[in-house]
């Protein structure tokens, strides 16, 4: 008897080594790291300016102004320290980091406009293309917020982590992936212009 | 068994004698232990194989084969069978499309000048893979796919919301309207395809996701290759069946021919209905001063590129024929010598940036970029 107490004494703590515990926070960051996953959207967003023209006569004519710009958004789940976990028991929020944007204006160039009339490129600009470019800049902003990127990285990242959290030991938890919806003032802020 | 006989404790009520008594079992019972521990290890093991938490040697052997298989496909090979399409880049543009006509009773003619706006997705179609588009060679998964395109179909393209009229002349009637709508769509294309390389920013993000989720789902190495080359790819959109009116017969062919008006570096006004991203590059190119009307005429040559023909009718901009090419090439030598390196300049503006040869052909003054020597 005493025998086969002793050899029970020794497995059980085999068998209980082989119980996983449920992972912490820490863990789960780093789990999340270990998937090195980008997520990226590159759009090339063009818009025109309209500049009407008038002569001394009052014949009206108009130029177009093209304006390019390149805007790469982009959510890597490998940066652990800007993903936050937080964990409550059996609950674990994770918060996922802000996307990185960057925004890269094409060179403007008065021989990129289009006139659509007969009138001399002197006459439209005289000024030069810098006056256009707040204006520009206005109007392709404002076209990629309406977009909104990021929240549409954030639902990709969060399918990812999803099926990352299905894995054997990290499956005994309860989650809730936030998925930050940024205001228009916030994204301005994030966006850095090259 | 003996000595344990010999010290046998009866009744071990003290702690140091059941010591002893442990000590005495694992003398006794040693090789017996490391059986059992040998036995429970060997168990553990298979059942981790068994849950997929370990591969065995030969496991990892028949994955390579086992790929495709519907039973025994790895997570990524049903992620990716899951997708249709994969986004490189989005082109969301707004393109202004002119059009001209003569009416009968003006001596001018009449235009109008449409900004239309539309998105296209520039990716990979992973419906069009191929039977084995996914291997495993050592630690390395790699992905066959089809060649980089544009995904979004012709009629999703344009948003007809923000269409906008921006002058006009003349009426214009709704076939016309549609036609100049469809061209809005070529020109959509034409810029996606020959400025700023997009194809090529496109196969570079889609490769960057996809070897980024190799990754992610473990695998040590990854390689993404793309089907066609280079030239292969269609360098210029082509403009479909009756999106050009019959009176600008210019336009009128289908060899994929791509024109450039170009008069003593100022654009012919008449030819604004040509996709002006060619023409406003055109004043970087060259210095060149052409005759009035002279055309610079750019048209695909079968097999072997593109072609440049010089054009000078002298007359109306009409479909120029192949007896008018004027032969300025070869009449000047510094001509000929400003001609290439302006074709140079445009090959690697219009076509992706990638260098190429320029060959010389002794007939009808052409020069022909050489795609087969890259």
């Amino acid at each position: 008897m005493t025998r086969y107490t002793l050899l029970l004494l020794l497995l059980l703590p085999l068998l209980f080594s082989c119980r996983e515990e449920a992972p912490s926070a820490e863990e789960i960051a780093r789990h999340i790291a270990q998937h090195p996953v980008t997520y990226t959207e590159t759009y090339i967003i063009s818009r025109n300016i309209l500049k009407e023209y008038k002569d001394k006569e009052g014949h009206s004519s108009k130029a177009v102004i093209p304006l390019k710009a390149k805007f790469t958004a982009q959510l890597n789940l490998q940066k652990t320290r800007q993903i936050v976990v937080r964990k409550e028991e059996n609950m674990v929020w994770i918060t996922l980091p802000a996307p990185e944007i960057t925004l890269q204006f094409s060179k403007q160039s008065s021989s990129n406009a289009i006139y659509c009339s007969d009138v001399s490129r002197s006459s439209f600009f005289e000024t030069g293309l810098d006056a256009y470019k707040d204006q520009g800049r206005a109007i392709i902003l404002k076209a990629i917020l309406a977009k909104n990127i990021p929240l549409k990285l954030q639902k990709d990242a969060a399918m990812t982590l999803a099926t990352l959290m299905g894995e054997a030991r990290f499956k005994q938890l309860d989650y809730t992936i936030e998925v930050k919806r940024y205001s228009e003032k916030d994204l301005l802020k994030l966006i850095v212009e090259k | 068994m003996r000595r344990m006989q010999e010290n046998k404790i009866d009744h071990p009520n003290t702690w140091k004698d059941r010591y002893e008594t442990l000590k005495l079992f694992i003398a006794d019972h040693f090789l017996a232990l490391i059986k059992v521990a040998i036995v429970l290890m060997c168990f553990l093991m298979f059942l981790a194989i068994l849950t997929g938490n370990i591969k065995s040697p030969s496991s990892r052997k028949d994955a390579s084969s086992s790929l495709l298989d519907p039973h025994k496909a790895p997570p990524i090979v049903k992620k990716l069978q899951g997708m249709t399409q994969i986004n490189g880049l989005i082109e969301d543009r707004e393109v202004v499309v002119s059009q001209f006509k003569m009416l009968n009773n003006t001596p001018k003619p009449v235009s109008i000048h449409m900004q239309v706006t539309g998105t296209l997705a520039i990716g990979v179609n992973l419906q069009k893979r191929t039977r084995k588009w996914i291997e495993l060679v050592a630690d390395t998964l790699i992905l066959h796919l089809p060649g980089i395109e544009i995904l979004t179909p012709d009629p999703e393209c344009l948003d007809r919301e923000k269409e906008k009229t921006l002058i006009q002349s003349g009426s214009w009637n709704g076939n016309e309207l549609s036609a100049i709508r469809q061209r809005g769509v070529c020109v959509l294309k034409r810029q996606s395809i020959a400025e700023d390389s997009c194809f090529v920013i496109a196969e570079r993000e889609v490769r960057k996701q996809l070897l980024s989720l190799i990754k992610s789902y473990g695998y040590k190495y990854g390689k993404v290759l793309f089907s066609g080359t280079l030239q292969e790819r269609p360098l210029i959109a082509h403009y479909p069946e009756g999106a050009i009116p019959n009176d600008y017969n210019f336009y009128d062919n289908s060899a994929g021919e791509h024109m450039i008006f170009y008069k003593n570096g100022t654009i012919l006004s008449y030819s604004d209905q040509i996709p002006y991203e060619h023409i406003y590059n055109l004043a970087e190119f060259t210095t060149l001063s052409f005759p009035a009307n002279t055309n610079l005429h750019l048209l695909k040559a079968e097999g072997k590129g593109y072609i440049l023909k010089i054009n000078n009718p002298n007359a109306n901009i009409k479909m120029p024929e192949t007896q008018q090419y004027i032969n300025y090439v070869h009449s000047d030598k510094e001509m000929h010598k400003q001609l290439k390196k302006m074709m140079q300049s445009l090959s690697q503006k219009l076509f992706y940036n990638i260098p190429c040869n320029i060959i010389e052909t002794d007939t009808n003054g052409e020069v022909v970029i050489d795609y087969s020597k890259l």
